[in-house]
């Protein structure tokens, strides 16, 4: 078999990985947005929590939150299936990731920003979700849509707990084949096919952003 | 669309002003008293008092570093004293070493006391609009209709109803800071504070922004006005103030401070200010 032959193959495995790093993506993502508040509180514990989950979460390789979740937690009777465990670890490492992002995106935010909003007696409620998250946006756009990427990628992992994905198709094939160099290829053109019009949308959006607001960044 | 009609029918649904409208023209509206800062154990300002009466214009001039910045940053908390006293209308909203203000009033408190920056720092993903409504509907509760037509009144006032749909980075500076007036004075604020506003600008969008601002105090508005155009403070403010290292040197009408100061501190200032 040649090189194109085995995509449609490996392609199946393509809604197995988008679902899995969408998912874990949107639920980090939601997770993602308390850990960085608390990240920038002004109390010190909820400060050092954050920071500690964080550092946990970039310290640990993400096979070993897979290997805990899959195979530590059935010990204690607690049997997730594949994909399920591959979603929570990967979401739990995202939303530590995104954290940092979204508080790079915050900082982003010149100090005068909070001052007119203050000035204006603005809560601060509303000075997050109307002045500073809007802003933030830029910066954490594409820094969220570069995270996306690398993760789709790095849910290969999730083949070593059994799921279904490109990955573990690839394996499968080439487990029944001497022809491994063609069919990793293979795979690695099938995650191209994906990553690419991702980055391409990325920077559309981002560009669109910046569009919308004027060139200029305010000071 | 902008007409006197259309403002007396936005109602007010929040009127915390009300005790301080009723503060007669000349009574006195703020009072700071001992006024001390200091940042991480430098002394910014070392026990500095001021006492403004309603329809009162005051400008602070005086060198960079001198605290006239921070002196007025207070005036509506930004800053937090370390020491002293603040009283705007008859609420104490500051005393002693701590803030003891709560902070729903602080943000009542904010209403009543606008802001203009040396860097405008108007919102940039909102239009001129947008940013003159922002706060009329989630500080005060007005309907977004009647803040959009405040909000078209107040542009109109400083001629920019026709920049209403722009973002500010389409509009010049003195435009933003016309912009960031009219947002301000959306409070329907009963102090205006301005820190350096023409310090960021070219002296002909430094004029525009000074129009304004004059007509402002025709108006009787209060106002407070950090600056260095020592013109416009000669024309337009009550009283002058010249700081120097965390003090006042020396205040009076502008024609005694700037044109017969008596401490040579005062002198030095003025010549490099104006004779250079």
């Amino acid at each position: 078999m040649n090189f194109l032959e085995y995509i449609p193959t490996l392609a199946s495995g393509i809604a197995t990985t988008l679902a899995l790093t969408a998912l874990s993506f949107a639920f980090g993502a939601v997770f993602a947005l308390p850990v960085a508040m608390a990240r920038s509180s002004r109390f010190r514990s909820l400060r050092l929590l954050a920071g500690g989950y964080i550092e946990l979460v970039r310290g640990i390789p993400p096979i070993a939150w897979l290997f805990v979740l899959f195979f530590g937690l059935n010990q204690f009777g607690i049997r997730l299936n594949s994909f399920t465990a591959a979603v929570i670890g990967l979401a739990i490492i995202s939303a530590g990731y995104l954290a940092e992002i979204y508080r790079a995106g915050f900082n982003a935010v010149p100090a005068g920003q909070h001052e007119a909003a203050s000035a204006l007696s603005l809560s601060s409620r509303t000075t997050f979700s109307s002045v500073v998250a809007p802003q933030a946006i830029i910066t954490v756009l594409p820094l969220a849509i570069a995270f996306f990427i690398g993760l789709l990628k790095d849910s290969a992992v999730a083949s070593v707990i059994g799921v279904q994905d490109i990955t573990t198709i690839a394996v499968s094939l080439s487990k029944r084949s001497l022809d491994s160099l063609t069919i990793f290829l293979a795979a690695g053109a099938v995650y191209l096919l994906i990553s690419i019009p991702i980055a391409i949308f990325g920077s559309w959006l981002g560009n669109r952003i910046a569009q919308k607001w004027g060139a200029r960044h305010a000071r | 669309m902008a007409t006197d009609d259309d403002r007396s029918a936005v109602p007010d649904p929040l009127t915390p002003t009300a005790a301080i409208r009723s503060i007669p023209e000349g009574a006195q509206i703020l009072e700071a008293r001992d006024i001390k800062v200091d940042f991480s154990g430098h002394q910014v300002l070392n026990g500095v008092s001021l006492a403004v009466n309603r329809g009162e214009v005051i400008a602070i001039i005086g060198p960079s570093g001198s605290g006239k910045s921070t002196f007025l940053r207070c005036f509506n908390l930004l800053q937090s004293p370390s020491a002293g006293h603040l009283t705007i209308g008859d609420t104490e909203v500051f005393s002693g070493s701590s803030s003891n203000i709560r902070s729903r009033d602080l943000l009542l408190l904010r209403r009543k006391v606008g802001m203009c920056f040396q860097s405008f720092n108007l919102f940039p993903h909102l239009t001129a609009l947008e940013n003159v409504v922002l706060a009329q509907v989630r500080a005060l509760g007005r309907s977004k209709r009647d803040a959009r037509t405040r909000g078209m009144q107040l542009l109109d006032r400083v001629g920019l109803s026709d920049r209403a749909d722009m973002k500010p980075s389409q509009l010049s500076g003195g435009q933003q800071q016309r912009v960031a007036i009219a947002r301000a004075l959306a409070l329907d604020p009963e102090i205006m504070l301005f820190d350096e506003p023409t310090s960021a600008l070219d002296p002909e969008l430094g004029v525009e922004v000074l129009a304004v601002m004059r007509e402002l105090a025709d108006e009787g508005m209060t106002m407070i006005i950090v600056t260095h155009e020592m013109h416009f403070a000669e024309d337009v403010a009550d009283r002058v103030i010249f700081m120097a290292d965390g003090n006042i040197v020396e205040e009076g009408t502008p024609k005694k401070v700037i044109r017969n100061p008596e401490h040579a501190r005062t002198r030095k200032f003025l010549s490099a200010v104006i004779d250079r």
